[in-house]
Order: structure tokens, then sequence, then C-alpha cells
């Protein structure tokens, strides 16, 4: 009999981690696994090519960007969820399908000893005007979003109803007064953006790079819009917390994170979890994402890491990391509908703003 | 029994093929239509239809629902004529017109900086030669955005809000923005990491021009300029067009140089959005896959009207031949006084483009916290344990790592095979074009054979992705070969254009008195042509080595990430913020190239430099 080799594909390292003790915890499994990293732009044409021939790919894939989810990967039936739900593992029926593996986070992070919560408490300070009480900012660091698709779906994001909303009472407290619909912006979203990315101080090219040089520009008093899991990159400049336990939590206490800014506090967005029609190992693709989900899982690639988030309700964030539920209603969140049906008129709209129109 | 009659017609096919050049032009014809031509039509056609359910989504309204594979001409119509939000002009025309300028600076800095150093050295008694000739072609081994990071660490500072670069740490200047961020650093960038193609082309054919036709014109009392414009400069016309070229197309279609230098503020002005990130957006969102093709087309046809202008000079009936029968002499140029402040100088000016971003990819591959050398670590090249505190699992020191060596031993592998796939055919391609110059067929294999320069890498690499799952080639997917194949494609310009400038020197007499004496087409190449412009030659298997080995663009969809390649590596330490270590793998694959280099050069006394004249 043909001996086969569980294939899982992922952008994450963590699968590669969860996949190692995986190996060791199955002794069967033992060598016969193998994880592909592979950035999501460079993926999808893979899984496309892979689609559109109904050929096998992987027995496991773990993909972000809600759109071509749903458009390439689920609408055409090659992508399948699997629900592992059990007494231990707790999803909520909104992600079940597509079933979310990891949900992230990027939010607005600066060197806290010369930023801190007091400089930035409503969004509206980052498009540099100056409120009744507060101070525009000018030094917010931004990924270009035309290199970045998720800072370009945050961004289109901003203008859907729900955000308008946000924006309109962040509006009221920053300059006294009710938001007036303005006739050269279809809604108040459009122009937070326009006004956001002509503010926008610095268009940094790597949120990974950026959060580890976080020191560099601390006279700066730079901001900057990352992944909060990128924080666990500022590690390498903090020795002092190395052997303590809750050593991710105190190391990161240096680069600091606000969650107190009226308006938003970042965006919250998924990784999924799912299994392709063409998989040869669909049964060790399930007891894999079972495996990822529990507790035992989740730790072994992931955990004890600021920014991560299992949507097994069971597994709490890392202390001093608000849960979840928490960031979801201080964020805007990923609407893949929202993105499809606005995605033609928003994209042109930034791309005038950025060309500085 | 009846006498056998040859047809007219099979006379004429027999007499066609009994010539070699013919036959190449032939089999490389069909080679390249199937190669290069259906790649380039799957871009044409995507260009023209729907590509896939998510480029519905966007492109369907409600009166006119599209599917997946719908002809249309909403792509083209949607990039060059949207007045919404002044699309058109944002996403396109200006970053279109912005680029040009940039890619036409970027030639102007790599044919001056190239051409005036490979004139010094070729014609002139300039001392450290030698050095000068080594070093100059470290840029062009260092991947584009080394030179840029280079760049940024260099010249950025606290003024702008940049953090403290090495200008200001060690002089206290400040320079403007515009100098650090924007079109003219990318511009700049570019032009010095291409100069070095300006060196070897221009250089080749300045070390072998016989300096008899100088003195001839000198005789006839020409002035210095007139010599200039009528000896010198028509001579060495093919290959300031190829350099411009190959620059040109490059330096346009570059995404990581404009995507490194483009921080600065809106309101700064400095902000451009080069046409290369526009296409790279659009390439990689699956709504607007097809625009994207539109963008990728639309830089070919710039190029393409390069290309044609560089035909028009090199294919029509004056000679360049510079490498005849009879004996010539080069003699150089005295500088005078000249000389040795010269000689510091240009010391100075190439040291500090080739040695210095060595020097700091050395220096930060060392240090914990960047620019802090009180933070001085091994542990990124020897480290055996998994570095301590990190979240990358299994990261040790890239020396230790079994998997970075294999990784390694597969670039080196993979960049050998296809330096010699691609050299080879070069000189064949070279040699068929030379002699059938002026014929529509040759012109058009040197044509489709510099095609696949203009193909942007990834969407080149996408193509052969969709071959590798299309019945009766998926065991082509993830397959060592397909990587050799897309690899010989892509950089066989390089080699076609050396190989034919070199055999375009030759004059036909030295061949032709080998047929007279019945020397067979084989040992004519090997015995005759091959070893009077070995240099050139080794070059056109050098530039594509090169190349390969710090390719990433072409290969990322194609690699299997178990079977990784060494920029692969490079590109997963720098995604994940091991900075250290992705230093130290760009400062690894330099290494090896240099180490390459020197084997080549004793073992055929020829190298990149030593054809240009660094002996």
């Amino acid at each position: 009999m043909q001996d086969l080799t569980f294939n899982a594909d992922s952008l994450t390292s963590g699968i590669k981690k969860a996949l190692a003790a995986f190996e060791k915890k199955y002794e069967w499994a033992a060598g016969r696994v193998a994880y592909n990293s592979k950035k999501g732009s460079e993926y999808q044409p893979k899984l496309i090519a892979a689609q559109k021939a109904n050929a096998y790919i992987a027995d496991f894939v773990m993909i972000q960007d809600a759109s071509f989810l749903k458009n390439a990967m689920l609408d055409t039936n090659f992508l399948l969820s699997y629900d592992p739900s059990d007494a231990d593992i707790k999803i909520a029926d909104e992600d079940k399908n597509p079933l979310v593996g990891v949900t992230f986070n990027k939010v607005f992070i600066y060197d806290n000893t010369t930023v801190g919560t007091e400089q930035l408490k409503n969004v509206w300070q980052m498009t540099g005007v100056d409120g009744v009480s507060l101070k525009g900012l000018h030094n917010v660091s931004y990924q270009n979003p035309l290199g970045e698709d998720i800072n370009m779906s945050f961004l289109i994001m901003l203008t859907s109803p729900s955000s308008c909303e946000r924006l309109k009472a962040a509006y009221k407290s920053y300059f006294g007064k009710d938001y007036e619909e303005d006739p050269n912006y279809v809604n108040i979203g459009y122009k937070f953006v326009k006004e956001f990315i002509q503010n926008v101080g610095y268009w940094h090219s790597s949120d990974s790079s950026e959060i580890k040089g976080l020191k560099n520009y601390a006279a700066d008093g730079r901001i900057i819009f990352a992944g909060l899991c990128k924080l666990k990159d500022y590690e390498y400049y903090k020795d002092t917390y190395k052997d303590t336990d809750d050593y991710y939590t105190k190391t990161v206490t240096a680069g600091g994170w606000n969650n107190q800014i009226e308006g938003f506090n970042g965006f919250v967005y998924n990784m999924w979890t799912l299994i392709p029609v063409t998989a040869k190992l669909p049964y060790t693709a399930c007891l894999f994402i079972k495996y990822i989900h529990s507790a035992e899982g989740y730790k072994a690639g992931w955990g004890g890491i600021l920014g991560y988030y299992s949507s097994n309700s069971n597994i709490p964030s890392v202390d001093g990391d608000p849960a979840l539920a928490e960031w979801k209603k201080l964020c805007v969140v990923e609407d893949v509908q929202y993105i499809d049906q606005s995605y033609a008129s928003v994209v042109k709209f930034i791309n005038m703003a950025l060309a500085g129109k | 029994m009846a006498e056998k009659t040859i047809s007219p017609v099979g006379n004429r096919f027999r007499t066609y093929f009994s010539k070699p050049a013919n036959i190449i032009t032939v089999v490389f014809l069909v080679i390249l239509v199937l190669t290069v031509v259906l790649p380039l039509s799957t871009l044409l056609l995507g260009s023209f239809k729907i590509n896939g359910n998510q480029e519905a989504v966007y492109v369907s309204t409600f009166d006119n629902p599209v599917e997946d594979g719908d002809f249309t001409f909403h792509h083209w119509v949607e990039l060059l004529t949207s007045k919404e939000y002044h699309y058109a002009l944002t996403a396109f025309w200006e970053p279109l017109y912005q680029s040009t300028l940039m890619a036409l600076l970027a030639c102007f800095v790599a044919v001056l900086f190239g051409g005036v150093v490979a004139w010094f050295i070729t014609r002139s008694d300039l001392p450290f030669k030698k050095f000068l000739s080594t070093v100059f072609v470290f840029p062009y081994i260092m991947p584009s955005w080394s030179m840029a990071m280079f760049w940024e660490n260099f010249f950025k500072n606290t003024s702008i809000n940049a953090g403290k670069g090495m200008l200001e740490a060690l002089t206290g200047i400040c320079v403007p923005e515009s100098m650090v961020y924007g079109l003219f650093p990318c511009a700049m960038a570019l032009g010095l990491h291409y100069a070095p193609f300006a060196y070897i082309l221009i250089g080749g054919i300045l070390r072998n021009m016989d300096a008899n036709l100088e003195e001839a014109a000198t005789v006839l009392k020409a002035s210095r300029f007139k010599i200039l414009y009528r000896v010198t400069l028509p001579i060495v016309m093919p290959a300031l067009v190829s350099t411009v070229l190959l620059v040109f197309s490059s330096s346009i279609s570059s995404f990581t140089v404009p995507f490194f230098l483009n921080k600065s503020s809106i309101k700064g002005g400095n902000n451009f959005i080069a046409i290369s990130i526009q296409m790279r957006s659009l390439l990689n969102n699956g709504m607007t896959k097809g625009q994207g093709y539109v963008l990728a087309i639309i830089l070919m046809l710039f190029s393409i009207a390069i290309l044609m202008a560089n035909n028009k000079i090199t294919g029509s009936r004056k000679s360049f031949t510079t490498v005849t029968g009879k004996s010539g002499q080069v003699s150089l140029v005295k500088l005078g006084k000249a000389r040795k402040p010269l000689a510091v100088f240009l010391l100075i000016l190439v040291a500090f483009f080739a040695i210095v971003p060595l020097l700091s990819f050395a220096a930060e591959s060392l240090l914990e916290v960047p620019g802090d050398f009180s933070t001085l670590t091994l542990r990124y090249w020897f480290s055996a344990e998994p570095f301590e505190g990190s979240n990358k699992g299994d990261t040790v020191g890239i020396l230790r790592s079994a998997f970075m060596w294999s990784a390694l031993g597969r670039s080196l592998l993979l960049s050998l095979i296809v330096a010699g796939v691609a050299g080879t055919f070069g000189i064949l391609i070279g040699y068929a074009v030379a002699r059938k110059r002026g014929s529509r067929a040759a012109s058009m294999v040197s044509n489709l054979a510099f095609l696949p320069y203009l193909i942007p890498s990834m969407s080149f690499g996408a193509v052969y992705l969709a071959l590798s799952y299309t019945k009766g080639f998926t065991w082509l997917d993830g397959s060592f070969l397909i990587l050799i194949m897309v690899g010989s494609i892509k950089f066989m310009p390089f080699a076609s254009r050396t190989g034919t400038s070199a055999m375009l020197q030759l004059s036909g007499e030295i061949e032709e008195a080998a047929i007279v004496i019945g020397v067979p087409w084989i040992r004519r190449m090997t015995k005759i042509l091959f070893p009077i412009q070995k240099a050139s030659f080794i070059s056109g298997y050098l530039l594509p080595f090169i190349s390969c080995m710090r390719e990433l663009s072409l290969f990322v969809l194609l690699v299997p990430s178990f079977k990784t390649l060494a920029t692969s590596m490079l590109q997963e330490y720098s995604r994940t913020g091991l900075s250290q270590s992705s230093n130290a793998v760009n400062l690894l694959i330099i290494i090896v190239v240099l180490v390459i280099q020197f084997i080549v050069n004793k073992l055929t006394g020829a190298s990149i430099d030593k054809g240009v004249g660094g002996n």
C-alpha cells in the first residue's frame, strides 16, 4: 500500500509547531507529516490551479482573505469545513462554516515609554486635525494597502455602515458637534479614509521589521498599525524576562498598544482551517483540525503569545490581552459581504487618496 | 533502374537545412513558440476574460452579470479610461508616467556609471583595474532590494523621522526626504544595481575594439568628439541599446525597490506609486487579475518598442565587427597626472556601492539589535540550539541548519543547470542571428528569445504552474524539472544578448576560412568561435547563473516548501522578522556566487570582469 504523507499548507508557522506536537502525540504520524509555508498571495494561484484541475494540493489548508475564500474556494466547493465541536471545543455557529482556526488583530502599537494611552484617545486624531480637547497626530505608520491585502480590507471596512456609526460617535466626541453629511464624500467613512491616508506620516513595508525597530522610533513617538502578534518580534530586545513564566506579556510591555481609543481600536480578521475536496487523507485532516482547536494543540502552535485567538471559546487569550469577544467589540471586524459589494468603488477611492488627489 | 529525381522544393529544403544556422533557427523557433508565445498568449487572453469567480463578482453589475471565463473588455476599459474617482489617472496613467521617468533615470545612471568605469578599465592606463573590475559586479550579484535597503540605511535621518542612518551618525548631515524616499532614490538604487550590466556589455566591446580604428581617425585629423561620435559610439551602440533595454525593462517592472523606498508621507510630496506596485496589487487580488494582465501587457509593449529600436540598430547592414582575422591592438589612453586621483576616486566610489553594502549585511547579521554594536552575537550563524525565546520553532544558526544547506545546494544545482542550458541556447541563438542577420526568421528568434525578460516573473511562474496542473503534465508539479524549464527560458535573454553581441563582433571570414578547409560545424564552434569570444560567452553563462541564484518571484509558486531554495529561505526569515538570518543568507548567496566565479576563472581563465578587462 502506498505510504502517504499528510501535507498541511499554511501561512502561519504556528501550524508547523502544532504539526510537530501532533507527530509526537500520534506515533503513527511520526515522519509522515509535512508543513508547507506560502504567503497568501503566492498560495492563492496554486489553490486556484488545483481547484480548476480538481487536483490534489494538500490535505489541510489554513488561509486568510475572506473574499478569496468565499468566491474562489467555497462557492466552487473546493474547500470543505469540518466541525470539531465536542465537550471541550466550543465554537460559535458563525465560525463553523467555514471553520475559523485562529483570529488575528491589527492594532495601534507604540513604544510606551514615550507615547502611552494619553496621546491617542480618538481615531480622528489620526486625520491630523485638532479637535476640541485633543491634538491631531502626524506620526502614524501604516503599511501600503497596495502591498498588504489586510490593510486594504481594513480601509474598505471603514466605509461600512457599522464603521460609520462608530466614526460618527467619535467625531462628535472629538469635534464637539454632530457630523454633517459632506457632499464630497459618500459617507463619513470615505472622509475618514481620505484624511487618514493623507495624514499617514510613514508607509512601512513590513509589520515585523517595524515592530522590531520600535525602540528606534521612541523619540518620534511613532504609532504603528500592525498585527498585535508581531509584538513577539520585540522580544529580542528584552532579555530581562527571558526565564520568567509570563515571558511574552512581560517583555511586550515595552511596546504598548491602545484599546481605549474612541471610534475603533484596530481590525479583527480570521484565518480558516479547511480540507480540500481532493485531500488524500481527509480523516487525518479532521483529526488535525480537532487537535489545533483543542487546548493542547492550540498551545503547541500559538500558546502564550499575544494577538492570537482560538475560535474555541474555552481557550482564553494570554494574560494581559483582552478576550477575542472584547476585541470584536473594540475593533472593526472583517465582513466579506461588505468587501465584495463595495470593493470596486472603494478601491478606486483609496487609489485616488494614495495619489494625493 | 530509374534514376532518382529530387524536386526543386526538396532540393531547396535540403539546401536550407544543410546550413547549421538554418537548423538552429527553425529548432529555436519551435522551442520559443512553445515556451514563450504560449505563456504570452495566456496573459493576453487573461486580459480579455473573467479570471475566476472572485473577478466575476467584481465585474458583474445588476444589469450585466458575468461568469468565470466570459469574454470582456472590462479590464482594458476600466484601467485605461475609468473616471470614477480618477481611477484610470491614479491607478494607471500617473504611475506609468512616474515609473517611466524612474526607469529612464535608472538607465542614465547605469549607462553613465557602468560605461565610464568600463572605458577607464578597457581604454586607459588606470591602476587597480583588477580590483575595480572584480568588485564592480558585486551590486548585480545582490538582490536589487539589498541596494535599496542599503540606500535607506545610509541616508535616512532623524530630520524626517526615519531613525538615524549611517551618514547622519558619521557626519551629522541630514539629507532631504526626496533623497531618501521616492522616485529619485528608487532610480539611483536601480541604476547602481544594473550598472554592472552596462559595464559588462559595453566593456566587452570596448575591450575587443581594435585601436587602429580610432588611430586611423586621428591620422585623418578627426576631432576627439568626431572620433567618439563616428567611431567609438557606433561600435558600442548595440551594447548601449541592449543595456538600456535590459535596465529599462527591469527597472520599470521592479517591485521591491519602489516598495522599499516609498515610505514618505503623501504631504511630503515624495510619495509615488510605481506602476509595478499597482501591477502586483492588481495581479495578487482575485478581483482585479485581468487588470493586472492588462498592465503587464502594456509594460511589455513599452519594452518591445525599445527592442524594435535595438533591432533597427543591430539589424541594419552597418558592420560592428571588431574581431577579424587580422591583427588588432589596443592602445591605452594615458591619463597622466589625473591617473592616481582618478583611481582613488573610482576606488572609493566603487567600494562604497559594492563593498559597504556587504559589510552592512554582515554587521546586521551579527547584531541582536539593529544598529547597536553592544549586542554583537554569532547565534544567527552558528547556534545549534533553537533561538531562545524565539517563536520560530526550530530556527537555528544558518550554518547549522540542515534545511538551509539543502536549500542552498538546490539553489546552486538549479542555477548551474539553468546557466548551462540558457548559456548554450544563447550561443546557438547568437550564432544563428549573426549568420542569418537581416532575415525575418533570425530576427523573430532573436526577439522571441528576449521576450521572457519582459514577462513579469510571477506571471511567468503562474503560467507554468497552471501547466503543471493540466492533464498530461501533472508530473511536473513540484518537480525540479519545472524549475529548470522556467529558469532556462526566463534567463535566456541574458545569454542570447551576450551571445548575439559576441557573434556580431566576429567577422564571417574566420569561420569561412575553416569551412573552406572542411572543418565540421561542431569543431568550428568549439575550436574556433568559442575560444575567440570565450570571455563574452562565459558571461552568457554567468549572468543566468547569478540571476538564478538570487531569483525569488519566478520560482515562488513552483517550488515546494519542503524542497525550498535559498532565496525562499531568505524571504521566509525576512517575513517572520528574523532580519539577522535573512541578512546572513543574503551574504551567503553572494559569497557562493563569488566562489563559483573564482572557480570558473581558475578553470577556464574567463570571468565576467575578465571579459571586460580586469586582468
